[in-house]
């Protein structure tokens, strides 16, 4: 079993009093908290923190887990045989167990840690999952594979995370940010309790093309000057195929062609719309004979595309 | 050990929950839910129907809620403010997102 060093997670002496300790935990909860931190790490971190304050916030936890003695963290430590063991009790084989979940079993094992009677029935824990996948992906479903560190009870009866892979169907329907629940798939239920759900969090890959907001999707739409004002029509990509787009004459630069349906799919049916936005580009060296044209243009055209300037800037 | 799901919901998949639902997957009880609806955090689309329905979103909500109160013990009136604070922030980064997918790639 690999020792954790509680005190050093939550940045606080080995003596610290509850209060001490609450405290760090708290500032530390504010910082790395899944719901409030932008930190790409800190949920794990949080989880850390989390577990390092279950133990030392329960004094019963805190005697068993200071037992063990200080240690480095990531030591592979053996506690005694009667470690954390009632009287009568048969000594334990702490092969294979996390620390955290041993402690837990202590706890329950002891009638407390909120577990309640052996008899009532308990749901299984819920768990999160992030998962990020392609827009291709969530424009025709797809299948992930997940690598999740399970609970399960063992022998003795103590909590173990057994590595587990899940393999998982994502039906259409993703948005950036979107929840999947898929009912059944958390920890098992104890006594007849339900089994726990597992739900993933989905993100979605930055597209070469393609941006998403929501279910609708963007897309740059590059015009050369001739293109915007004369109209043209263009084979533009979507995720589900190549459309042909009929650009109307005069458009101007930003604006949105939409072209409804072709976003991504929606859980309960249809789908958002793509949005082409048009951006007219110059070529960055005109051929001679092009230079002459745009002259010509230039000294034929009255075309004045600044007049406000003009309009709102007298006195 | 490989396992496949044949039961996946998204969260918005229907337009409203009710509290029965809600209940079953957040794995709240009612007693708890309606906790949530006196001190704010958690808003019924109708606070006078009987029994209570809610938007499908509010499944967030409550799971949020719930990680919040277990996290930093808060008080009820504290978890609203936190609750209320971070639906804020969540909407303003899905404008801020929307935003930003309508301005050219050269200008993100």
């Amino acid at each position: 079993m690999k020792y954790k060093d509680y005190y050093r997670v939550l940045g606080v002496e080995r003596g610290a009093s509850s209060d001490a300790i609450k405290k760090a935990y708290r500032k530390l909860a504010q910082k790395y908290h899944p719901d409030v931190t932008k930190d790409p790490a800190g949920e794990e971190k949080f989880k850390e923190v989390a577990e390092a304050y279950e133990t030392l916030k329960d004094n019963a936890k805190r005697a068993a887990y200071d037992q063990l003695g200080a240690h480095s963290a990531g030591e592979e430590i053996r506690p005694p045989p009667d470690w954390g063991r009632q009287d009568g009790a048969e000594p334990q084989d702490f092969e294979g167990l996390d620390l955290a979940d041993l402690l837990a079993g202590l706890a329950r094992s002891q009638g407390r840690g909120g577990s309640g009677p052996a008899s009532l029935r308990l749901p299984g824990e819920d768990f999160e999952a992030k998962v990020s996948i392609p827009l291709a992906a969530a424009y025709s479903g797809t299948e992930v594979e997940l690598q999740l560190a399970m609970p399960e009870i063992n022998a003795q009866g103590f909590v173990q995370r057994v590595p587990r892979t899940l393999k998982v169907r994502i039906p259409k329907g993703a948005s950036d940010g979107q929840r999947l629940r898929l009912a059944g798939l958390g920890g098992k239920g104890h006594n007849g309790g339900r089994d726990g759900d597992l739900w993933l969090n989905i993100s979605l890959l930055p597209h070469p093309l393609f941006r998403a907001s929501g279910h609708d999707l963007f897309i740059d739409l590059p015009l050369v000057p001739w293109e915007a004002v004369l109209g043209t029509s263009i084979e533009l990509p979507t995720l589900g195929g190549v459309v042909q787009l009929k650009v109307p004459a005069h458009t101007d630069s930003g604006r949105q062609l939409r072209l409804g349906g072709r976003g991504l799919p929606k859980p309960g049916g249809g789908a958002g719309d793509l949005y082409a936005i048009a951006q007219i580009v110059v070529p960055s060296a005109p051929s001679e004979a092009e230079h002459r044209l745009y002259e010509q243009l230039k000294a034929s055209a009255t075309f004045n595309p600044r007049q406000r300037f003009e309009q709102e800037s007298k006195p | 050990m490989t396992t496949e799901s044949e039961a996946s919901s998204w969260v918005g998949e229907c337009r409203e929950l009710s509290i029965t639902q809600l209940q079953d997957y957040s794995g709240l009880s009612a007693h708890e839910l309606q906790e949530l609806v006196d001190c704010g955090a958690l808003q019924p689309l109708d606070e006078t129907a009987a029994p209570l329905a809610f938007a499908s979103h509010c499944l967030l909500t409550v799971r949020t809620a719930t990680r919040l109160r277990h996290s930093f013990e808060l008080e009820p009136h504290g978890l609203a403010l936190a609750v209320n604070l971070l639906e804020r922030i969540r909407d303003l980064e899905a404008q801020l997102e929307q935003v930003r997918a309508q301005l050219p790639r050269s200008f993100r």
